[in-house]
Order: structure tokens, then sequence, then C-alpha cells
């Protein structure tokens, strides 16, 4: 009886022990994004960059990183302090007083997508998506999934129309670079 | 035991200048070397400090976003330097992410230390590790690792050394030959110089010079030493011109000594024969002439024909002293050891036997050891104490003492007696032949005896004197192989009866001497 008890408590407590594990090390496909976004500042470089201003994150539409995103609000790039904002995905409001230096677009309807991107235009801002094919569809910075592991696209034509200089080191790895 | 001191010059000055240039390119090729070694290995450290930072740079955001493919083709971009053995990049928890090794078995990750430092600038024996940390915006993301192997420098420094050491061979070798060959300019004049000296020395032959070969120090030695000789050769001329004349000068006297000899003997021979025989002739006849026709002549032809007698028998015994001075001359010498007080008494008794009337007071001194000549000291003393017994004949009190005393180490025989004497100032005159001081009817005598009498001393290497007071005695001395002690001379010693302080005591003391016998 008390051999079984014994036996069902180990077996319980390596089958939490494993659980825990898991969650510590293993990152989720989304934590890997946040992690990303915040590499990718690194190896960008924007036109007029004062020094003391911080880089501000923009983010558009439905928030799939969850609680991972707030992280960034605590982590610095090059010396600037990153803000993570979410400005109003109204239909009317959207793109207006775009003083972001990054965009990240979530999960949108097509059409705002598309607005967004055509409102910003020649803008220096890194827009980045987790959207199918939004390097195509003027965006600079593009996730995709090859198999279990998260890859990215750049298009870099657009990032030179936007004044914005993507280190090659970047590039080296993209999975894609549209020129 | 080797010593540095008995080498010659010209193996010192090739040790020297070997020892020189050995040190000298020894310490030259060490320097280079060491240059050599410290400068390949800067480069090196220079190479690859670069060269990791380079390689570190570009993985700045494969490392990030975890792209192994990426930071695997980094790495192996240093496979196509031959030194680089192993290349290893780490991520912050020292995981592995990437590597090669060119050892037999890659997988083992052998070559990857396990936890790399951070700092890592180490050289070893075989390897030279570097370790450079990957920072990404002030954060260290990782760390990449180098390890490169140093069998290329090695060689490389192996090569130089190599090298260095023939190039060293060869210099010293150069060195060996050039010096052999300019040393040459300081040790042939000097050898040239040593040679002359030594056919100098062993010829004798002051005619040679040395051979000016250099006008350096040793070329004024040379001169110097042409001038010592010329100097030599010069004093060594006189020398032998003075020799030669001396020579000649001798060989002249001896031949001049010979022949005076040779006459003097043939005068001997013609004394003791020619002139005798015809002396015993008239003494013989004239004796004749008085015992066959005595009784026919008057007494004045006797009185005649003995004097003619006597003046023959006379002339007999000057010819004898001749003779005997001749022959103490030419005598030779016959060492032996005897007792003069013997011989003198003797030589009294005699005297006493010629003449039994007289009474004379004589002192000898007794165990009088001598080395000499028996037959000539006898002349001597027969002379001597006969001068003695002669010239105290018209003393009222005759004295005759003979003896020896010990002066400063010189042992002086004397003979004295305190007859007629003479005056001081003629004492030199006294030993030369034929000089007389008293007049033949006061004391009769040939004048030879004591001319005989010095040259037998002078033969024994001794030395005769005299002193006197007029009337009042003679005092003869006389060494045997022995100077007399120098006039100025102090006595520091003395012993034995001199006969100068017992005259001096008083001259009444013989006198009362007697009057007490």
């Amino acid at each position: 009886m008390i051999s079984h008890l014994a036996k069902s408590i180990t077996c319980i407590l390596i089958l939490l022990l494993t659980l825990f594990c898991s969650a510590a090390f293993a990152r989720s496909e989304n934590e890997i994004k946040v992690v990303y976004l915040y590499n990718f500042i690194k190896f960008i470089k924007w036109p007029q960059e004062p020094t003391t201003n911080n880089i501000t994150i923009c983010l558009y539409g439905e928030n799939t990183f969850g609680d991972a995103i707030e992280k960034l609000n605590t982590l610095k790039a090059r010396n600037r302090s990153l803000v993570v904002i979410y400005p109003d995905s109204d239909k009317d409001s959207i793109g207006e007083d775009i003083n972001c230096s990054v965009v990240f677009i979530g999960p949108l309807e097509d059409k705002i997508a598309d607005d967004l991107l055509t409102k910003i235009d020649s803008n220096p801002v890194l827009t980045v998506s987790d959207i199918d094919s939004f390097t195509d569809k003027g965006g600079i910075i593009g996730f995709i999934k090859l198999g279990n592991v998260v890859k990215f696209d750049i298009n870099l034509k657009q990032a030179r129309s936007s004044n914005i200089q993507i280190s090659s080191k970047l590039l080296e790895l993209a999975n894609h670079v549209i020129q | 035991m080797f010593n540095i001191k008995y080498l010659p010059i010209k193996k010192k000055l090739s040790m020297i200048i070997m020892t020189s240039a050995l040190l000298a390119v020894v310490l030259l090729s060490s320097v280079f070397v060491v240059y050599e070694y410290i400068s390949l290995r800067n480069s090196i450290i220079k190479e690859f400090s670069t060269t990791s930072k380079i390689i570190a740079n570009r993985s700045h955001a494969a490392l990030l976003f975890s792209d192994k493919a990426t930071l695997q083709e980094n790495v192996d971009s240093l496979k196509i330097h031959d030194d680089v053995a192993a290349t290893c990049l780490y991520n912050e928890a020292d995981d592995i992410l990437a590597f090669f090794s060119k050892n037999a078995h890659p997988e083992t990750k052998a070559d990857c230390p396990i936890h790399p430092s951070r700092n890592l600038n180490h050289f070893d024996d075989k390897y030279y590790q570097i370790s450079q940390p990957i920072v990404v915006d002030g954060e260290p993301m990782g760390l990449l690792y180098i390890k490169v192997s140093l069998r290329s420098l090695n060689g490389h420094l192996s090569t130089y050394v190599i090298a260095t050491a023939v190039f060293s061979l060869i210099i010293i070798l150069a060195v060996f030959i050039f010096s052999s060959y300019l040393q040459n300019f300081i040790t042939t004049p000097l050898l040239l110089l040593k040679n002359t000296a030594r056919q100098v020395t062993k010829n004798k032959d002051y005619t040679l010079r040395a051979s000016k070969e250099s006008h350096d120090e040793i070329g004024d030695m040379v001169d110097t030493f042409n001038e010592m000789l010329a100097t030599l050769q010069e004093q060594n001329k006189t020398i032998i011109d003075d020799a030669e004349s001396l020579e000649l000068k001798v060989g002249e006297r001896t031949k001049e000594l010979a022949i005076a000899n040779q006459e003097l003997e043939a005068f001997s021979y013609s004394v003791s024969h020619d002139l005798r025989s015809p002396l015993r002739a008239i003494d013989g006849f004239s004796k004749a002439l008085l015992e066959d026709y005595g009784h026919e002549l008057d007494h004045s032809a006797h009185d005649y024909l003995k004097r003619v007698r006597k003046a023959s028998q006379k002339m007999g015994e000057l010819i004898s002293s001749l003779l005997q001075l001749s022959r103490v001359t030419r005598k030779e010498l016959k060492d032996t050891h005897f007792d003069l007080s013997d011989m003198v008494m003797t030589i009294v008794h005699q005297l006493q036997e010629q003449d039994p009337e007289r009474i004379i007071d004589i002192q000898i001194q007794p165990e009088m050891y001598i080395m000499g000549d028996e037959q000539l000291i006898e002349v001597a003393l027969d002379n001597l104490i006969g001068n003695a017994w002669k010239y105290s004949k018209y003393e009222k009190f005759p004295k005759i003492e003979i003896g020896y005393y010990i002066e400063n180490g010189h042992t002086i025989y004397f003979v004295k007696d305190n007859g007629a004497g003479f005056d001081n100032k003629y004492s030199k005159n006294l030993f030369t032949a034929f000089q007389r001081l008293h007049s033949p009817e006061q004391f009769e005598g040939t004048g030879i005896g004591l001319a005989t009498v010095f040259r037998i001393i002078q033969r024994h290497h001794g030395e005769i004197w005299a002193k006197s007071v007029l009337d009042e005695g003679a005092t003869f001395y006389f060494t045997l192989y022995d100077n007399r002690p120098q006039a100025g001379e102090t006595k520091s010693f003395s012993s034995g009866t001199n006969p100068d302080i017992k005259t001096n005591t008083g001259k009444t003391n013989p006198a009362e001497n007697n009057g007490n016998e």
C-alpha cells in the first residue's frame, strides 16, 4: 500500500518537474518573435537618431505576444530605452500622428494593414509583421515559419526607400531578401 | 695545468681575436633570434586578435538569432588558415554553438575547452590560444576561442636559428682566416727580433741586425735593439782589441822574461862553475904557496897572501849567496806542516856552536806550528836569526826574541833583537840586494841575505817588514799566506806577545831582567 502511494507520489513529482522545466526552457513562438523584434532593432539604423529619444514600438492590431511584449519596456537597445505603445486601431484614427520607429502589425484586416502601409509609405519606420507575404505588400520585415523554425524575410527595396539601413549581418540571416 | 702565460704570442692574439669575435657573433645571433621570436609571436598575436575580432563581429546577428549554420560558416572561414588548429564559438552559457577542429577526431570537440577563459591570450610549447568575447550592444553574448598551432612558427624559428648558426660559423671562419693573416703584422717582426736576439746570444755575433718590418712600437723596439747591438759590438771590439794587445804584450814580456831567465841561469852556471874554479885555484895556490914556500917568504908576503885568500874566500861566499838567491827564486815549493820553534832552536844551536863564547839571552815561543816549504823557511830564518846574532855582537846584554802574535785574525811572526838597529827611513831599502846600511868593517855581510828572505816570504804569499830605532835594536815581522794588518785598521782583536807593546813599556826591562839573572 505504502509503496504504491510512494510510487505514485514520485511519479507525480517527476511529471510536475518535467512540466516546469519545459515551461521554463522551451520558448514559445511568440516569445521568440519578441526576442527577434528586439534583436532587429540592434541591426537597424534610422536616419536622424537622437540618442536621448526612446525607441517607440507601436503595436497595431491584436496583441498576439501577450505579456511577453511588456518585457521590452524594461530593455534598452543601443543605449535607447524601448517604449511599447498600443495606438488605436480604429479605421479613422489609424496611422495618424505616427511617431513610431517600429510598427508591429498584428493580425488585422488586410485592408487596414494596407492602409497603414500606404500611410507610412516611405517614412523612416521599420514595419514588422507576421502577416503572410508581408514583405511583398510593402512591409520591411515579415516573419515566416519554415517547419518549426521561425525565420524572416526582408524587403530591402522598401527599407532603402524609407531611408532605413539594415545591417548586412541581419540580411545574411534573412530567409529571402527583396532587392 | 693549462696556463695562458706560457702560450706563444701568436696563439694569445688568436685567442683574443677569436674570443671577441665569438662573443660578438653569439651575442648578435642571440639578439637576432630573440628578436625574430618576439616579432613572430607579436605578429601572431596581432593577426589573431584582429581575425578573432572580425569573426566575433560578424557573428553578432547569427548569435542573436541562434543561426548555427551562419555561425558554422563564420567559424569554418578560419579553416583556410593552415596554422589554426581549432576554432570554437560559445554562447554565454559556454555551450558550443559551432566549432571545427583539425584533429583526427573532430567529433570529440577535444580541442574546445569546456569553460574557456574570457580573456585568454596564452602561449605554450605547441599552441597559441586566444579567446574573444562577443559583445553585442554592450552585452556579452558569447565567446570565440581560437587555438593556433605554433608548428610553423617553431619551424620557421629553427630554420632561422640554423641559418644564423651557419652564418656565424662562416663569419667565425672568415675572422679566423683574416686574423691569422693580419696578426702576422704583429708577430712576424716580433719573431724576427726574437730570432735575431737568439742568434746573437748563441753565436756571440754582434754584427747581426734585426730587420725592421713595421714602423710602430715594435719597429721602435727593433731600432733600439739594433742600437744596443751596435754599442755592444763597439764595446766588444774594444775589449777584444785591448785583450789582443794585452796578450801581445804579455807574450812579449814572457819571451823577454824567458830570455832573461835563460841568461840568469847561464850566468848562475857560469858563476857556479866558471867563476868558482878560478877562485878555488887562487885560494888553493895561495894556500900551497904559503905551505910550500912559507919559510922563504917574509912577513909582509905572508900578510898579502893571507889577504888574497881572505878576499877569494869572501868572493866565494858572495857567489854562494847569489846562487842561493837564484835557487830560492826558482825552487819548487813543497809545503809541509812543521814546528817552527824546533827549527829556530836548531838554528840557534848551530850559531852557538860556531860562536861558543857569546852569551845571548834567547827567548823562543814554543810550539809555533806553521805551513810552508821547510827548506826555504829554514834559509829565511837562518838569515833573520843570523842577522840578529850578528848585529847584537857589540851589545853588552844581547837579547833575541822569536815568537808570534795575532792581530785582527792575522798571524804575524817576528824576530827581535836589541842590536845596532837601523834608521827607519831606510827600512824600504832593507830588502834590496847589495843595499847595506852598515860598513863591512862594522858588520860583515854580502847584502844578499834580506833580499833572499824577502823572496822566500813573497813566494809564500806573505809580507815582510821591519821596525827599528837606531842603536836600540830591530824587529823583523813576517806573515805566511796572509796579509799584514792595514795601517789604519783599528785593533779589534789581538793575542800573543806583541813585541811593540813590550818595547813601549820600558827600555830598561831587558837590562833589569839580565841583571836579575
